[in-house]
């Protein structure tokens, strides 16, 4: 079953006077089940594509879909956990506070949710710091707290903008075996990033863009076939493509 | 957002819209029945208070209080009393932020005292303007005009003549004002004078200009009557027994026109003639 | 799905008023408030008559100044933060719909204004007794307690006013100091709005001029008519009030309210958060 669709999606910004297009066509698909990477350099366009996923803003052209229901016209959100690429969070509450809105904004009963953040706070090493107000957190502190309000309500779909950005090497290494853990159970990740080992290792599928066009979608395996490393895979993909653009 | 949640959005607009004109319509109502005034809310303050916050604002504030007071009194209906006592508070405090202001006294002598007939609290708004613009001779002249047409005070108006001319380029006329008024005689001709002096004053509003030229058609007849009355004294050596007599005599044609009432009052014992009955 | 409409209104609130609250601005404002309800205690021992009346008008004046800065510092802030620093994200990947997100922000910050206006309407009419302690000869004859709450009930309610058209100034604009500014005349207009139409429309200089007349009455129905809400001279002096009058200010103040609001919702609903 498709977790994800992206049907032929454009998107037009104007900034000005000027359009500029960002989007050029996007078509993807992301399985059940499966953790996709979503890829490219800074400015390709993955954000934007999350944000049209989130309905955060309305495509020019296209339709998504997830799981049969269509962004903008049915109501989503209760099937996803987002964490943003910097999470910004009201600074004055504490982070169990935050966590018990996020629960029961999605619908947990106030028990369920009291007991479902304790372990979360847990499981991302943010026990102690759940009684403190989220102004004293550090950045990874904060990242870490963007994937625990993404987790508290075990949605069936995850969709995480940059969620390494910013960690140390232990915080990756956490956030990591969190998103192996939620495969195990059967979910769907689908991330963006620009950290080429992360991808690789965690990855069953990825798609590479690059200005807005879709470049690659499928098997990591099959990606770097023909290159030495995967970094270098991909960075023939993307000059490729600029070489073919300048002509 | 689905078919069903625009159409409920609509009819909340329209429920809330509905209440929105409907309530408006009924304060508009009852709000329009008060006066226009001093719902500012340092309204309760003390002038010197109200200046400290004013702070730079000063003259934007003594601006405002007195377009204030002229939409309150431009209205045509009739004004209740204590109007005008708020409108002389209003103008006092816009002077304490801008004692300087030409439209403050202008209208301290239009509405507060000509046309609300409070001259005793024109008095002092004049007077604050008086020493402060002391280039203008207007003020101490609206002084002056109070005592003699509200007050009769012919002292303190000479007074305030001769102060006003005092004033650099002032009118030569106010001095000769001054000093008739300090005479006992010679106070009609003074007072003629002045009224005509006053009706062709720029600050002079249309309403009032009927009031004073009654008051100067009274005083020209009872100067006409005064001096028949030396010519009958010089002519027969005492004072007429009344004022027919002089028509009877020769001396006049006929009875000027007194607009305030249908005759003149005549006091034979030292030859004085009124317009009106209140001394 | 748990969670219906009105529970997640409500819990936007919560967090609206949690944030906000914690905010140590708030207390530079309440600590600002208790030194000018000091002042008042000051400024009423320099005169000797009018006491009643001034130290009401002080007290209250306080209270809606704070309002106000309330209004214009803390919750425009707190709304455009919300969409500068992306904070929305996380709510709005909910299943809170934009609707809800925005009536529950209102009911938040509102009760954060109705909260400093309870406090500070307090500490009003405390400085009051203590202004006035000893000089009961100048409070005037018919001052009452029941009309001064009425008062500050009424304030807040203009305030609540000012709050949503500050909403929608928010939703307009793409600044939050643009929206900060539009609020400042919005305020400004709505509280001189019924003077100088007064002004224009009543006095015969203007008779003639049927475009300024026009447009006087357009803005005068278009921005709220805050003066009406302003009741301190009838607290001040205990003058009588009119109960139809009453209840037509609520309502409109509450239906002005209700379309300001869903005007935002309607703006907001096509919004892009880029």
């Amino acid at each position: 079953m498709r977790a994800i669709q992206f049907d032929n999606i454009w998107k037009d910004f104007k900034i000005g006077m000027k359009r500029t297009t960002v989007l050029h066509g996007l078509s993807l698909d992301i399985n059940s089940g499966e953790i996709f990477g979503f890829l490219g350099p800074n400015g390709a366009g993955k954000s934007t594509a999350i944000k049209l996923l989130l309905n955060f803003i309305k495509p020019t052209r296209g339709t998504i879909t997830l799981e049969e229901l269509i962004v903008g016209q049915d109501p989503f959100q209760h099937l996803i956990g987002y964490s943003a690429e910097t999470p910004c969070f009201y600074e004055n509450l504490t982070g169990r506070e935050t966590l018990l809105f996020a629960g029961k904004a999605s619908g947990m009963g106030r028990g369920a949710v009291q007991e479902r953040a304790e372990d979360v706070l847990r499981r991302l090493d943010l026990l102690a710091a759940g009684s403190w107000p989220i102004k004293t957190y550090s950045k990874g502190m904060k990242q870490r707290l963007g994937l625990a309000v993404a987790l508290v309500h075990e949605p069936r779909i995850y969709v995480l903008d940059e969620p390494m950005s910013g960690l140390d090497p232990l915080g990756r290494r956490l956030i990591t075996d969190v998103i192996f853990e939620l495969r195990e159970k059967g979910k769907t990740v689908f991330f963006s990033s620009h950290i080429l080992s992360d991808v690789e290792r965690l990855c069953d599928r990825i798609g590479v863009l690059n200005k807005g066009e879709l470049l690659y979608c499928g098997e990591v395996d099959v990606f770097s076939r023909n290159a030495a490393t995967f970094e270098d895979a991909f960075i023939n993909l993307i000059e490729g493509h600029e070489r073919g653009k300048n002509v | 957002m689905t078919r069903r949640n625009v159409f409920s959005v609509i009819l909340a607009l329209c429920f809330f819209v509905t209440f929105f004109v409907v309530c408006n319509q009924a304060i508009r109502e009852i709000r329009s029945g008060l006066s226009s005034s001093y719902q500012l809310n340092a309204s309760a303050l003390p002038p010197g208070l109200f200046k400290l916050f004013a702070g730079e604002f000063k003259g934007l504030l003594a601006d405002y209080l007195v377009l204030e007071v002229g939409s309150v009194i431009g209205i045509k209906k009739k004004i209740p009393q204590e109007e005008y006592a708020k409108s002389a508070a209003a103008l006092a405090r816009s002077l304490v932020l801008d004692p300087y202001f030409q439209q403050t006294y202008l209208y301290a002598q239009a509405i507060v005292a000509m046309e609300g007939e409070m001259p005793e609290k024109a008095m002092p708004l004049l007077d604050i303007s008086r020493e402060q613009r002391f280039w203008d001779w207007r003020p101490a002249y609206y002084m002056g005009f109070d005592y003699y047409y509200f007050l009769g005070d012919y002292a303190r108006a000479s007074e305030m003549f001769f102060e006003a001319a005092k004033v650099k380029h002032a009118p030569p006329a106010l001095a000769i004002l001054g000093g008739r008024f300090a005479k006992k005689g010679g106070r009609i001709e003074a007072a003629i004078g002045l009224l005509q002096s006053m009706l062709g004053d720029p600050g002079l509003e249309e309403k009032h200009r009927a009031q004073l030229s009654d008051r100067l058609v009274a005083l020209k007849g009872v100067l006409l009557l005064e001096n028949s009355i030396q010519e009958y004294r010089s002519q027969y050596d005492s004072f007429p027994p009344s004022l027919e007599t002089l028509i009877d005599k020769g001396l006049l044609r006929e009875m000027p026109p007194n607009p305030y009432e249908d005759r003149f009052y005549y006091e034979e014992k030292d030859g004085q003639v009124f317009f009106d009955n209140v001394r | 799905m748990r969670g219906g409409k009105m529970s997640n209104i409500f819990l936007i609130a919560r967090i609206t008023f949690k944030e906000c609250i914690r905010n140590r601005a708030l207390y530079g404002i309440f600590l600002l408030g208790l030194l000018l309800f000091t002042a008042n205690i000051i400024i009423t021992a320099m005169f000797s008559w009018e006491l009643g009346k001034v130290a009401v008008d002080v007290g209250l004046s306080v209270v809606s100044f704070s309002g106000l800065i309330i209004i214009f510092f803390l919750s425009i802030n707190a709304l455009s933060n919300d969409l500068d620093r992306k904070t929305i994200y996380m709510i709005l990947s909910r299943p809170i719909n934009r609707s809800q997100y925005i009536l529950g922000k209102y009911t938040g910050l509102g009760l954060i204004i109705l909260l400093s206006s309870a406090i500070l309407g307090i500490c009003a009419a405390l400085s009051f007794k203590l202004a006035t302690a000893g000089h009961e000869a100048f409070i005037p004859m018919h001052f009452s307690w029941p009309v001064f709450f009425l008062a500050l009930t009424y304030l807040s309610l203009s305030l609540l006013v000012l709050l949503a058209i500050s909403f929608l100034w928010v939703s307009i604009t793409t600044h939050p100091f643009t929206a900060v500014l539009l609020s400042m005349l919005s305020y400004f207009i709505g509280q001189n709005v019924e003077n100088v139409k007064n002004m224009i429309i009543k006095n015969q200089m203007f008779e003639d001029n049927v475009l300024l007349i026009k447009v006087t009455d357009f803005i005068s129905w278009v921005f709220p008519n805050l003066a009406a809400f302003d009741l301190k001279t009838t607290a001040a002096y205990g003058l009588p009030v009119n109960a139809s009058y009453l209840f037509a200010v609520a309502a409109y103040g509450l239906s002005y309210i209700g379309i300001c609001l869903i005007l935002t919702m309607m703006i907001f609903q096509r919004r892009e958060l880029a």
